[in-house]
């Protein structure tokens, strides 16, 4: 079992001494206007440090325990948010604090603990370690139902017009190109720091950016541009601006797009 | 497409609530039937033979109600558990069967997609051949390419199930291998289906679903083609209502009573309003070729060359087949030769949609638009 005082006291003193940077978030100061009036403030952090712990879902192989909501992992956990978070890009503030870890148990167990800052990134992604369980014939299977579906009916009648030649050469062009955008697509996902093996989560928020523009199957994923972890993602990528610029095209547009999951076509 | 299942099948057809002005300009209620017996052979060949296609007014069918009956609650499910949810097909206790197939999450449901498309695609390559292939029913060049590039190049969606899949497959899984695989298995499967068809059935319908559905080609491939409308056309809406809520909640935008009204209740609830008339398709028509033109083929590249520009970082993907780290140059060179012919193709694409446009005109015939009711 680990020290519940010693866990305790360090925690509440490292909060205390990170008080500072809480005060300087631009977002912790909109708060304060409203809602922080001395006695509270601790509690708001608290609770938002409690928060993250609970949102942060913890690997079958490790070892955690809660104490009053707040859950403390093993050091495998902080190496994984470590790997995400460290070292700080310069170009995104939100994630300009290191990760912070104290206190040990058996010299395994540790207490992960974020700034408020990184909370608020961290909230809105789903950054945890995940096993993926889709084996050859599930990501086969769900790769040929992306390609394939109705429009395949389509095609005799297309081969009668086109002709047999032009229209086989041009599944086979856009096969073969849409074969590359895909690997790009994968490649770049990879590039996402310490996403080498697709353990992060950067599904959604990659979506946002890709499906920014898309047609009533895509819109779907495009309020996710609003996540600050998708902020943090693309200021990576140095795109920020440009979603900037189109924020509200993508909320009207996702609000045409609810009408569209029933609204097939009649011919 | 249930309407015209229920049609065939069904001894008094599908029926429908007919809303509609009268001469006097109130609103009035009617109650219609629908059967084939209204339809020649050639306009059920032609798969012009819709349901309540003739009638006016807005109508609120059978089908819709079946379809509502069947797909909504499947909609209201989060996307484990719906995915999971033969359970709710089969009637299966949920907290038993979940236990069992969670562990192969959404997967399961996209296997069961995939194989039954596969069976289907063969019992219609085995029908076709059946049917005697004629090779004079296609030529090798064609006279008519205004949507060639339309029809083919929307098709090919796959990236946007890319970064869900990259995320929950196992580890062992080489992506390479799958996109390719997938690919080739694709394009074979449309050749065979497309050339096949094409060759078997003179002057074959856009709407060859429609006609194998009305039971012209005989009741085996009718079978088939139910089977295949309601697997892969059925199951695909509330799969997109699941997903538009996770996205609403997931952002934070809307509470999960507010998302499921904007993205279940509204859609399902009042589609059947938009189904008369074509403003509504022409209007899906342009957003799905200028959206999914840039999401499937553009900004995957966009993303690549401004990763390639602001970033050390280096993929683990053989994009181009052996992984060698070539120079930024050569890289950028080749991602822009490749938006090079993205855009090429969907300017081509879209220009055709124009010409068939101009064409419908002047012809003063309805514009077509391949597509699909319940």
């Amino acid at each position: 079992m680990p020290n519940f005082t010693q866990l305790t006291s360090t925690f509440v003193r490292e909060l205390a001494s990170n008080s500072l940077q809480y005060w300087r978030h631009p977002y912790f100061l909109s708060l304060s206007k409203h809602f922080v009036r001395h006695s509270t403030f601790l509690y708001l952090i608290l609770e938002t440090e409690i928060t993250l712990f609970t949102t942060l879902r913890t690997p079958a192989s490790s070892h955690s325990w809660t104490i009053f909501g707040t859950q403390f992992v093993t050091s495998r956990d902080i190496d994984l948010f470590s790997r995400f978070m460290s070292p700080p890009h310069e170009k995104t503030p939100l994630i300009g604090h290191a990760l912070q870890s104290t206190g040990s148990e058996n010299g395994t167990a540790s207490k992960s603990k974020f700034s408020l800052s990184h909370s608020f990134s961290a909230l809105s992604s789903s950054i945890q370690e995940h096993i993926g369980r889709i084996g050859m014939l599930g990501s086969m299977s769900i790769a040929v139902n992306s390609l394939t579906g109705p429009a395949m009916l389509n095609l005799p009648d297309t081969f009668q017009r086109s002709g047999l030649i032009p229209t086989s050469l041009t599944v086979i062009f856009v096969c073969i190109l849409s074969a590359m955008c895909c690997l790009h697509m994968a490649n770049t996902i990879s590039k996402v720091r310490g996403n080498f093996d697709f353990k992060l989560e950067v599904r959604t928020d990659t979506m946002s950016l890709v499906l920014l523009f898309c047609d009533g199957d895509s819109f779907y994923f495009s309020a996710y541009v609003f996540r600050s972890n998708t902020v943090k993602l693309l200021n990576d990528f140095g795109v920020i601006e440009v979603l900037s610029s189109h924020k509200f095209f993508s909320f009207v547009a996702l609000l045409v797009s609810t009408y569209l999951p029933l609204s097939i076509p009649r011919k | 497409m249930i309407d015209t299942f229920l049609g065939h099948w069904s001894p008094s057809g599908s029926a429908a609530i007919n809303f509609y002005y009268n001469d006097n300009g109130n609103l009035d209620i009617d109650w219609v039937q629908w059967d084939y017996s209204i339809c020649s052979e050639q306009m059920l060949l032609d798969g012009v033979c819709l349901p309540f296609l003739q009638t006016s007014g807005i109508v609120l069918t059978a089908g819709y109600g079946l379809t509502l009956l069947i797909f909504f609650p499947m909609a209201l499910m989060d996307l484990k558990v719906r995915l999971d949810a033969t359970n709710y097909l089969f009637f299966i206790t949920r907290k038993v069967f979940i236990t069992n197939v969670r562990q192969k999450e959404n997967a399961t449901w996209q296997i069961i997609g995939f194989l039954v498309l596969l069976v289907a695609s063969v019992i219609f390559v085995i029908l076709f051949l059946m049917e005697g292939v004629h090779l004079g029913n296609i030529s090798l060049w064609g006279d008519s390419w205004d949507t060639l590039f339309g029809v083919v190049l929307f098709n090919f969606a796959l990236v946007i199930a890319v970064p869900c899949w990259l995320y929950e497959k196992e580890e062992h899984i080489d992506v390479p291998t799958i996109i390719h695989g997938s690919s080739i298995l694709s394009a074979v499967l449309y050749l065979l289906i497309g050339g096949l068809g094409a060759m078997t059935i003179p002057h074959v319908s856009p709407n060859m679903l429609e006609s194998m559905m009305s039971g012209v080609f005989g009741i085996p491939m009718q079978l088939n083609a139910s089977i295949f409308a309601f697997f892969i056309i059925g199951l695909g809406c509330p799969l997109f209502s699941v997903l538009t809520r996770m996205n609403l909640t997931g952002s934070g935008l809307f509470s999960r009573g507010t998302a499921n009204v904007l993205a279940v209740y509204l859609p399902f609830f009042s589609s059947w309003l938009f189904y008369q008339g074509d403003s509504v398709t022409q209007l899906l028509s342009w957003g799905g070729i200028i959206f999914t033109s840039v999401v499937a083929f553009i900004l995957p590249l966009w993303i690549a060359l401004h990763t390639l520009e602001s970033s050390e970082e280096q993929g683990v993907i053989a994009v181009y087949g052996s992984f060698t780290v070539s120079s930024k140059a050569t890289q950028k060179r080749r991602l822009l030769v490749l938006m090079g012919l993205s855009a090429l193709s969907i300017v081509a694409a879209i220009a055709g949609n124009f010409v068939q446009q101009a064409e419908a005109q002047e012809e003063d015939i309805p514009y077509k638009e391949e597509g699909i009711i319940f």
